[in-house]
């Protein structure tokens, strides 16, 4: 516990806390409480990587009134023969009239100073809004640039783009009236294929989530987002996915985002994207990725169907979404910040698909 | 620097003393994050251009008002 000069004292979690850390969330996210209460349980306790709360909270006379909160995340580098457990900051809450005393520079010294007493060596944050980018930045954290947001709108009139996905569409429905399926949509996971697809397509210069089967039942189950599964089959197996989402009600969101995908060698992203823009026009929905997320073939593809950079929100980089990664205890060090010979703070050396949509 | 002395003015937190060209105000904990992103909109505007700022060393470079204001004149000219 550490006592502080202005009446705030900065404590771990405890279980009495947790009305305390549902009342900040609520507040903070404008939403119900038991839907609040349900992705709380979701996002931490029923995560497959849960090690308990790691959560630090300012509290004033004994109410929680700021915290930084960490979930709990495995990664693996090269042929997956390296695992580092590196937890995330997922939700970072001031209470607006506690706003501009210094706790959220507080609470991330108390957090990383748990993470340094636990041996944790790296912690990531793949949600910064613009205040936690800047003020990480200044706690010594490090931006691995700009995700760079692409979007297409629910309809696009150029006469070549529609014709594209028009014959990515047709291809998909007559895959689908076969024996041997093509492209299905469907509104639940398929935690094995998916997970035996992510084992095969491994980026070994790339840092990326450990997506196995347990990883994806639960990654899908957030109650806070709708999916919808793109499924393409050949020889009887999945041969690629792709994950939509939108959020769930309360939440008020018209666009999709291409949550999650998976290719298999020799399969076409073409005709992956093409049907999720065939979807998206379907029910009307604008579509949304980060280019930084896919490589450069699919990067054309998403061009030819009428994918474009987002409008740039303002002059300053930290209002763009990026990875932010913290080496604990590096204050000053000059050591690359490495793993496996991955570099971890350029985005060169991440496999960002995971950080779109929900930000997992 | 006028803005800072109004974030200032919005903490409570206690200054020792006048706040000087030279009072540290981010390893200080004088501004917090939300008072740090105005500083840095207000960084960016007077630049006139976009700014990385992962490739600054906030702690280092903008540590006081007259750190921000030699990192200004310094891209200013570059």
């Amino acid at each position: 516990m550490i006592p502080e000069e202005d009446g705030y004292e900065v404590v771990p979690w405890e279980e009495r806390h947790r009305a305390g850390v549902l009342r900040l969330r609520t507040l903070f996210r404008g939403i119900a409480p038991a839907w609040n209460a349900a992705h709380f349980r979701w996002q931490h306790e029923e995560n497959p990587c849960f090690e308990g709360h790691w959560v630090q909270l300012a509290l004033c006379r004994g109410e929680v009134v700021a915290m930084r909160v960490l979930q709990h995340a495995l990664w693996e580098l090269g042929d997956a023969a390296v695992r580092l457990r590196a937890p995330c900051f997922a939700g970072t809450a001031i209470d607006p009239a506690h706003r501009q005393k210094g706790l959220f520079g507080l609470l991330t010294r108390a957090s990383e100073a748990e993470l340094g007493r636990r041996g944790v060596e790296w912690a990531f944050n793949l949600s910064a809004g613009a205040a936690t980018h800047v003020s990480s930045l200044a706690e010594g954290w490090r931006g691995t640039g700009p995700l760079r947001p692409l979007g297409r709108p629910q309809s696009i009139g150029g006469r070549r783009v529609r014709d594209r996905v028009l014959r990515y569409a047709v291809r998909a429905a007559r895959y689908a009236s076969r024996p041997e399926p093509g492209v299905r949509i469907e509104a639940e996971p398929r935690p094995e294929d998916m997970a035996g697809l992510a084992a095969e397509a491994r980026r070994p210069d790339r840092i990326r989530r450990v997506r196995d089967a347990a990883y994806f039942r639960w990654r899908f189950r957030d109650p806070s987002s709708r999916y919808r599964f793109l499924y393409v089959e050949r020889g009887g197996r999945v041969a690629g996915f792709l994950a939509l989402h939108r959020p769930a009600p309360p939440i008020a969101s018209g666009a999709l985002t291409i949550a999650d995908w998976e290719c298999s060698a020799g399969l076409s992203f073409d005709e992956l994207l093409g049907a999720a823009v065939a979807y998206a026009e379907r029910i009307q929905k604008p579509l949304g990725t980060w280019s930084a997320a896919w490589p450069e073939p699919a990067q054309h593809a998403l061009r030819r169907l009428g994918f474009e950079d987002a409008p740039e929100p303002g002059p300053l980089a930290s209002s763009r979404p990026t990875i932010l990664v913290r080496r604990i205890g590096a204050d000053g060090g000059d050591a690359p910040w490495q793993v496996a010979g991955v570099a971890l703070d350029t985005l060169e050396g991440w496999d960002a698909r995971l950080t779109d949509s929900d930000a997992f | 620097m006028r803005l800072v002395r109004e974030l200032l003015a919005k903490s409570e937190k206690a200054l020792a003393g006048e706040l000087r060209d030279d009072t540290s105000l981010i390893r200080s904990g004088l501004l917090d994050s939300l008072a740090l992103l105005e500083v840095a909109e207000w960084v960016a505007e007077a630049l006139g251009g976009a700014l990385e700022l992962q490739r600054i060393d906030l702690r280092a470079e903008w540590d006081t008002v007259a750190d921000v204001l030699a990192f200004i004149e310094r891209r200013t000219r570059a």
